[in-house]
């Protein structure tokens, strides 16, 4: 276990790109120096973006007429540096990988990132109003799964900084050794966020109860009626992972490109026949929670869809809660 | 780096109206690159994305079978911006396509069995492609009778009118053709597929049935199809959603907890059944 | 107040004058309120009236109308402007709607309380027109009122069937355009500034779209792929295009309820531009936004969905 300042940690990664939360809306972005970074306490925008840009060029072409003229983006397979993210958000990448690695498919843009990120989760000792990732078996605000280096709080200066990976602890290796003090500092910070988790979001067998009551009115009306469709649920989450596909011309140049998409928008899944399966947002909210809460655990096995990072909670305007339904579906089913 | 999001170039060997309302277009296709060829390994029931650089990319229901040689068949329907683009194309004209994607009829299953096929509309691509690999002189002893209903609502809407033709001296086959409206010079069925399907009484005994159509046709042939005996297990049909990625990554086409691109797009009713799912 | 929307509402649902009232209700989070939708007489007791019933109401309204309900509202000003201007743009009819007009003394917006109190965890929390209190924490609700609020000409509803409480004056039309004029005397490079820093900042969620009670079109401009009006990426200029486009869209229909600013998670600022909008509008057409219910708006060329020409 070693020990330091956010300073003497940035020195260890240097050579590296590091991106972390800054600017207005504490987005991820790349810094350059350890100043930049901010150290807030919630961040309203996930570290996604740092693994799937919203804007990703699939490929260039020059001629479209001419289909041999693509050409792919360069890559960078560099190792960089994702600063700042929680343990919730080191679990939502795990759960979009494993979207990105299953099958006889194999994304490589994602892969390649992943693979090439050094991973510094930072654990909670004061969870936000949202947060419940407790509630998830195995989870919770100083869960380490998912990251390289492992930070605890110590005061507003110091961390305790752990490698809980080969790569990890080769970076760190320089910085000097944590006392005895620091140690039991840092189990009393972890102490007061693992208190402090709510835990009470019932996910054990959620998936089953909210199958029963994927076609009950009484269930979807209390929430459907005042959604308003917008896409900020599924931008902020951590683990949404759907994306369009879309061609842009740019100059004398054209690129294929994907950008995040929401099942929120009614366009989603308009068929060009007109037909909409999901015609009205009680079908695109319940599928929001469906994939959430059933779906990918029932596709994927043992994991939620959510993380419990409690962003959508705090972002939605019209106060649409995963907790409470999450809550209520448990109650209704019993 | 794996990048299942790069189309393989593909040449247009011929293309041609199919319907006579100039509506529908067939397209075949050839790969250009040797090696790729030897990859594009696929099955009746598969689809693939075909990509017209700058405008876009949408999935299609491949309507060759794998034993018609190495021209890939698609018939398409103009109803968009890729779909406009592509009827725009000409002999020559090159552009990408990935695939194969997606599952198939489950043809491994079917041996030893009668195979009921009804269709309805320009929903005949892939039943084409089926019905092709199915009487291929190497396997059409494996399967009993084949009944195929097949209906439109005119008969210039009938795709693969060639095909048609030529099919009508197979043994084994019994096949039904019928329009919505009495036309001149018709010799087929009249009426819609569901009654027509009811009167043709294919045994169930033994039997499979695959389905495809637009939603209002296979809402009426279902109830027809267990009055007749099948189980629900015994019935697969083609869905279609909308797709962008065709591999399962994107999202879109998720139907409870199946990506219609991967688990799909063929499905029994009884999978179906199983799902809480948005259709 | 609130005892007497509750009976209004309760009344009106007892004698099937309406089939749903629309208000707010108490929202699971610190400082939240929630639309809710009450279609029983006795749930009347789950509304609430604090300065934290921050959105336009009547894109609901407009919604549940379609669906075939009879409606009633709990409208501040601005959603009473805007179920005006629906009115104009023939959405439905006034009698499809009963008003319950409250006049406001301005709202606050969540995010700002969120940034202000930071993490608030299991503390007693309260709003009121004077304070708004976490603990032993507490500001003046003057002190953080939302940026539209603060300039709002017309707190009290123009048009509803009850009115509740004392009508509320607005503020002059100097106080009202004084963000306006400072915008418009920036220098072209300086607003050009302020529009690619803040616009730059948008991630696309439409949620400021979403939020407004007359962006309602069945295929919005950023949607149509045919013709295509702009990329969906986050190339800068698609960003503004969006942006401007949608903001052009509503000349003459905003009434500057400040909706879209208070749900963008960008925090992208808009009460400048929409109320130089409105100035102009207003200068050139001697019109505002959602007062009379027979005269359409000035500019309906939203229609011709042209995102190329502004008028800022
Ligand atoms: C597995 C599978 C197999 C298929 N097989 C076949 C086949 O064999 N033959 C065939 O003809 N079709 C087939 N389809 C359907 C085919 O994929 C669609 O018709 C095709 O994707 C349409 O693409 P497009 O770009 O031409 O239409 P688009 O331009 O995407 O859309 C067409 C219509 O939808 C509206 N629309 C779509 N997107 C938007 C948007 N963003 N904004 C506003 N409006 C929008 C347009 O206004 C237009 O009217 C299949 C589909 C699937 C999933
Ligand atoms: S749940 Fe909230 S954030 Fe999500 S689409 Fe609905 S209104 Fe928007
Ligand atoms: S669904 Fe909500 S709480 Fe769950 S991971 Fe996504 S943003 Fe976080
Ligand atoms: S919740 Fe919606 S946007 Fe998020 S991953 Fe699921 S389908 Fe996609
Ligand atoms: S543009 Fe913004 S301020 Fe104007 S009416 Fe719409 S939501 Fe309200
Ligand atoms: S709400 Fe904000 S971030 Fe979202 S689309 Fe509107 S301006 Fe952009
Ligand atoms: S089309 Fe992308 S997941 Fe099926």
């Amino acid at each position: 276990m070693k020990v330091a300042t956010k300073k003497e940690l940035f020195d260890c990664l240097s050579g590296m790109k590091v991106f972390a939360p800054v600017g207005k809306n504490l987005r991820f972005a790349e810094v350059s120096s350890a100043d930049e970074i901010a150290s807030p306490e919630s961040i309203p925008l996930s570290p996604k973006e740092a693994f799937v840009p919203q804007d990703e060029t699939l490929f260039f072409y020059d001629n479209p007429e001419d289909p041999t003229s693509i050409v792919e983006p360069e890559i960078d397979e560099k190792p960089f540096v994702v600063w700042g993210m929680h343990p919730c958000d080191a679990k939502a990448m795990e759960l979009i990988g494993k979207v990105y690695t299953e099958g006889s498919y194999t994304d490589g843009y994602f892969v390649r990132r992943y693979n090439a990120s050094v991973k510094v989760v930072i654990g909670c000792p004061v969870p936000h109003p949202g947060c419940f990732c407790g509630s998830f078996e195995g989870m919770g605000p100083f869960s380490k799964s998912g990251s390289d280096i492992f930070l605890i709080p110590l005061d507003d200066e110091r961390f305790l900084v752990e490698g809980t990976t080969e790569k990890g602890e080769n970076l760190i290796a320089s910085l000097p050794d944590a006392t005895d003090e620091d140690i039991a500092k840092g189990e009393a910070q972890k102490k007061k966020g693992e208190d402090a988790i709510d835990r009470s979001v019932p996910t054990e067998n959620i998936e089953n109860s909210m199958q029963a009551l994927f076609d009950s009115e009484e269930f979807w009306e209390d929430i459907y009626h005042r959604c308003m469709g917008c896409g900020m649920c599924t931008y902020v989450c951590p683990s949404c992972y759907c994306f369009d596909i879309q061609d842009e011309r740019i100059g004398n140049k054209y690129r294929r490109y994907r950008v995040w998409d929401s099942c929120q928008f009614g366009l989603f899944t308009l068929e060009a026949s007109g037909h909409n399966p999901r015609p009205t947002q009680k079908e695109r909210i319940r599928q929001r929670m469906m994939h959430k809460l059933s779906f990918f655990k029932l596709r994927y096995g043992d994991e939620h869809l959510c993380v419990g990072c409690g962003r959508c909670v705090a972002i939605c305007p019209v106060g649409i809660d995963i907790r409470d339904v999450a809550k209520r579906a448990e109650a209704l089913a019993k | 780096m794996d990048n299942p999001y790069k189309p393989i170039p593909v040449e247009l060997v011929d293309t041609y109206f199919e319907t006579n309302d100039r509506q529908l277009k067939s397209f075949k296709f050839r790969i250009l690159d040797e090696d790729v060829k030897k990859l594009f390994d696929y099955k009746p029931g598969q689809f693939a994305q075909l990509s017209v650089l700058g405008k876009g990319e949408a999935p299609f229901g491949i309507a060759s079978s794998p034993t018609e040689g190495d021209e890939l068949l698609f018939t398409i329907n103009r109803i968009g911006s890729v779909t406009q683009a592509l009827h725009e194309l000409e002999a020559g004209d090159k552009i990408g396509i990935r695939g194969p994607l997606g599952n198939w009829y489950p043809v491994d299953k079917f041996e030893g069995s009668d195979i009921v096929i009804v269709g309805g509309g320009y929903a005949f691509t892939t039943l084409r492609s089926l019905y092709i690999y199915l009487r291929d002189p190497s396997r059409r002893s494996k399967f009993g009778k084949i009944t195929i209903v097949y209906g439109a609502r005119e008969p210039g809407l009938l795709l693969y009118r060639d095909d048609l033709e030529e099919w009508k001296n197979d043994e084994n086959l019994e096949l039904v053709l019928t329009i919505d409206n009495p036309a001149e010079g018709w010799t087929g069925k009249v009426g819609f597929v569901p009654p027509v399907l009811k009167e043709t009484a294919p045994s169930s005994e033994n039997a499979y049935a695959v389905v495809c159509g637009p939603p209002v046709m296979i809402k009426f042939t279902l109830p027809v199809l267990h009055e007749l005996g099948f189980s629900k297990d015994k019935i697969y049909t083609s869905l279609e959603m909308r797709m962008k990625c065709g591999i399962g990554k994107c999202g879109r086409c998720n139907i409870g907890h199946k990506y219609i691109c991967v688990d799909g797009p063929v499905f029994s009713m009884a999978e179906l059944d199983e799902l809480t799912a948005d259709l | 107040m609130i005892e007497k929307i509750r009976e209004i509402a309760k009344n009106w649902l007892a004698e099937g004058k309406v089939d749903v009232v629309i208000g707010f209700g108490e929202g699971t989070t610190p400082f939240s309120a929630k639309p809710i939708f009450i279609t029983k007489p006795d749930d009347v007791e789950k509304l609430i009236w604090n300065p934290l019933c921050r959105l336009n109401l009547a894109g609901y309204v407009r919604r549940e109308i379609l669906a075939g309900r009879k409606v009633g509202v709990v409208a501040k000003g601005c959603d009473s402007r805007s179920i005006g201007i629906l009115l104009a743009e023939k959405q439905f009819d006034r009698k499809d709607v009963s008003i319950i007009g409250v006049p406001c003394q301005g709202m606050v917006d969540r995010k700002t309380l969120m940034k202000k109190f930071g993490n608030v965890d299991g503390e007693k929390v309260s709003a009121d027109w004077n304070s708004i209190s976490v603990g032993d924490k507490s500001i003046s609700t003057e002190e953080v009122l939302s940026n539209a609020c603060r300039i709002c000409r017309y707190p009290t509803p123009v048009h509803y069937d009850e009115l509740v409480g004392e009508k509320i004056e607005g503020v002059s039309i100097e106080e009202h355009d004084k963000p306006a004029v400072e915008m418009l005397e920036k220098n072209r490079e300086d607003r050009w500034k302020f529009y690619t820093e803040h616009f730059g900042r948008c991630i696309r969620c439409y949620a400021c779209r979403q939020a407004c009670p007359t962006c309602y079109c069945d295929e919005c401009f950023v949607d149509s792929n045919d013709p295509k009006w702009l990329e969906k990426g986050q190339h800068p200029t698609d960003l503004m295009l969006w942006n401007l486009g949608r903001i052009y869209h509503q000349v003459g229909r905003c009434v500057e309820c400040g909706s879209c600013e208070s749900v963008c998670p960008m925090d992208i600022p808009f009460t400048e531009i929409l109320a130089g909008m409105s100035k102009r509008v207003r200068e050139l057409y001697d019109y505002e936004s959602g007062i009379a219910v027979d005269e359409p708006p000035p500019l309906q060329t939203f229609k011709t969905d042209d995102p190329q020409e502004f008028i800022m």
